[in-house]
């Protein structure tokens, strides 16, 4: 009896291992093994270097530039998405006339694919015509190429990932708002708390879980989301945009050195876990669950 | 001990929603130290007079005066008082101890005064063993009480509480509104209690305030709301089972009042007994009670139930039945009022303060 419901169960989970082994676990352990050799080039097969990759990247500057670039595009898409998600929450949390025509505003950017926000946004930052050119030059100031400068392009690339993620992100925090009681705001209201405070001490802890998904989400998308480099900057000028991401496909599939492109992936990797480890254990002690 | 001037003062409210309209012309006052009770049906517009009065809501029309001032556009933290919830409203991530103090940290009392106050309050509301915990780790009726405990150590004259022990099971319920009644005595609370269930209105009630769609039905001393109905509503509302209704034909034979005007005879079940002459009745269904038995019974086109002790026999198929001339009860049959010229001067009630009993 007990055997016949093992069957079905591996019977049912069968179809979903197979694709997940196929196409995400083998090919991960054969990148970490195709990290561990070198890139075969012509006649020259593939040899064992052990951690050879990972030494060529201490030297990289590329790879260098490319994490210092990623390690803040993360934290200044992070934080602001995050902050700028919780304000528009709270903006159309109320309802007022063209509460949902606003809400909708907020939600567009997401449902828009990135390489169509990257060709908005293009327009917005061509020098010359451009609309913040147009602006500029209206206040009189000198015409600014933000995608193309090198101590701009970085937050210009952040700005759209911002656009895009923000609207998305606040679907969530209102969500966790429109589960906050309303009793609790007037029982608050009695005693006289002010909105302010009780923001901070209601308000904020119980939407905490919402707030630990979505830096989750935040985090993976700072080292995920780069189709707008490819439209927007290709990583330039003088690897000014360059991240992590976008390094791994350039080495990987322009230069074909799949070898090192393979231990890139395994940084990305351990990156990725580590943060997301460490996010899960670091928040749960701080986090209301109900 | 008790004053009976208005403490609390509601003139002429309305408050009209977009479809609808929850309260129309409300007028009536509650006195400082007194347990008034807000009683009616669902959906009569009793809630929405508390958040009127706590300052949650506005009033489309009208006045609210507090000491003989007017509070009408004050916020709820202007109004001096203190609320208890249906839901409680306690803060989930808060403990106890914190939710009991949620107010006085707000409002910045100082840290000796506000472990002082906690320790008597806990103390009082047989909460000092669980000030560490959280709310979803007690039970609904310990929940009940830090709910009650928030309201209690504002020290604030007034405290109204919306149905606040409907989540409660009937054991639970039966002593909590025993020690509510205690404490509103002891604190000489002015406590505004909304409620749909007549047991509570008349346990703790020294005043009931009885609405009916949108409107004050009547006013009254549990006792006067239970033996003069002031219109059929209430006759039907207030009593387990309620007033019969009868239209006068169907009780000829007994002692009906001579009226002139189109009118309809009210009667308690415990007021109607056996007779030997009278109006005949057929029966139709019996429920035993334990110490009574509830009598179904049709008389011509009215439908009525009569409480008989256990111990009694049954009625007949077809039986008499009788009443005393005082206990009946005249409305008007088009307006539904109490007609009071045919009431029977009652010793016990006509010298009786209208709104307070107990002190
Ligand atoms: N925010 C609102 N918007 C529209 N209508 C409302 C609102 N609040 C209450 N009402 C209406 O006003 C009327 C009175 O509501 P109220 O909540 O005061 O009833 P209640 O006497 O407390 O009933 P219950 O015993 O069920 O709690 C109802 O018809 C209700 O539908
Ligand atoms: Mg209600």
């Amino acid at each position: 009896m007990v055997k016949r419901e093992w069957i079905y169960a591996w019977a049912l989970l069968l179809p979903a291992f197979v694709f997940l082994i196929t196409f995400t676990h083998l090919p991960a352990v054969q990148t970490l093994i195709n990290s561990l050799y070198t890139t075969p080039k012509g006649r020259r097969a593939a040899m064992f270097t052990g951690l050879g990759n990972y030494q060529q990247m201490l030297s990289d500057p590329v790879f260098l530039k490319a994490m210092v670039n990623s390690g803040i595009y993360a934290l200044v898409t992070i934080l602001a998405s995050i902050l700028l998600a919780l304000a528009m929450a709270l903006l159309v949390h109320r309802s007022f006339r063209g509460v949902g025509l606003m809400r909708m505003s907020f939600f567009t950017p997401t449902v828009l694919p990135l390489i169509a926000v990257a060709n908005i946004w293009l327009f917005f930052y061509a020098p010359g015509f451009g609309l913040i050119d147009q602006i500029r030059v209206f206040f009189g100031l000198a015409s600014a190429n933000y995608a193309g400068q090198p101590d701009t392009a970085l937050y210009a690339v952040a700005a759209v990932t911002i656009w895009k993620e923000a609207g998305f992100f606040m679907i969530f925090f209102l969500a966790a708002l429109q589960t906050v009681p309303e009793t609790l705001r007037e029982a608050a209201a009695i005693e006289g708390c002010s909105r302010w405070t009780f923001f901070r001490r209601v308000t904020l802890p119980l939407i905490m879980p919402t707030t630990l998904f979505v830096s989750v989400n935040a985090v993976i998308n700072a080292f995920r989301l780069v189709d707008h480099v490819f439209v927007m900057t290709k990583g330039g000028p003088d690897n000014a945009s360059m991240l992590l991401l976008y390094y791994i496909f350039e080495t990987g599939f322009r230069y074909w050195d799949t070898a090192y492109a393979g231990a890139l992936t395994m940084v990305l990797i351990a990156i990725l876990a580590a943060v997301g480890i460490g996010q899960f254990f670091l928040a749960d002690k701080r986090v209301h669950y109900r | 001990m008790q004053t009976s001037d208005p403490f609390i003062q509601i003139d002429n409210v309305r408050r009209a929603f977009e479809n609808s309209i929850a309260l129309d012309g409300v007028s009536v006052s509650f006195e400082r130290g007194a347990f008034s009770v807000l009683l009616g049906p669902s959906g009569c517009g009793k809630s929405t007079l508390l958040r009127l009065i706590a300052g949650l809501d506005q009033p489309t029309a009208g006045v609210i005066w507090v000491e003989g001032k007017d509070v009408t556009a004050l916020p709820p933290s202007g109004r001096d008082l203190s609320m208890v919830f249906q839901s409680y409203a306690l803060f989930p991530h808060l403990s106890v101890a914190q939710n009991i103090l949620f107010g006085l940290t707000v409002r910045r009392t100082a840290k000796a005064d506000m472990s002082r106050r906690l320790a008597v309050v806990a103390q009082m509301m047989g909460l000092s063993a669980f000030l560490d915990r959280k709310p979803a780790q007690l039970s609904g009726g310990q929940q009940q009480r830090v709910a009650l405990a928030r309201a209690v150590i504002s020290e604030r004259p007034i405290c109204l509480m919306d149905e606040p022990l409907s989540n409660l099971d009937a054991k639970l319920r039966a002593e909590m509104r025993v020690e509510l009644r205690a404490l509103q005595q002891k604190l000489r609370l002015t406590v505004i209690y909304v409620t749909h269930d007549q047991v509570e209105a008349m346990t703790m009630a020294d005043k009931i305030i009885v609405m009916n769609a949108g409107r004050v039905d009547q006013v009254g001393t549990p006792e006067q709301i239970y033996t003069r109905p002031a219109s059929t509503f209430t006759a039907g509302f207030i009593g387990t089972p309620p007033m019969a209704l009868f239209d006068p034909v169907d009780l000829a034979g007994g002692p009906v009042p001579q009226v002139r005007q189109p009118h309809v005879i009210g009667l308690r079940p415990e007021d109607i007994h056996l007779s030997h002459s009278g109006p005949t009745a057929r029966l139709t269904g019996v429920e035993y009670l334990g110490a009574d038995r509830l009598i179904s019974a049709q008389a011509g086109q009215t439908a009525f139930i009569m409480r008989t002790p256990a111990s009694a026999p049954l009625p007949a198929p077809k039986f008499r039945f009788g009443w005393l001339a005082a206990s009946a009860s005249v409305f008007d049959a088009t307006t539904g009022k109490r007609l009071p010229q045919y009431d029977f001067p009652t010793p016990s009630l006509a010298q009786k303060d209208t709104t307070h009993e107990t002190a």
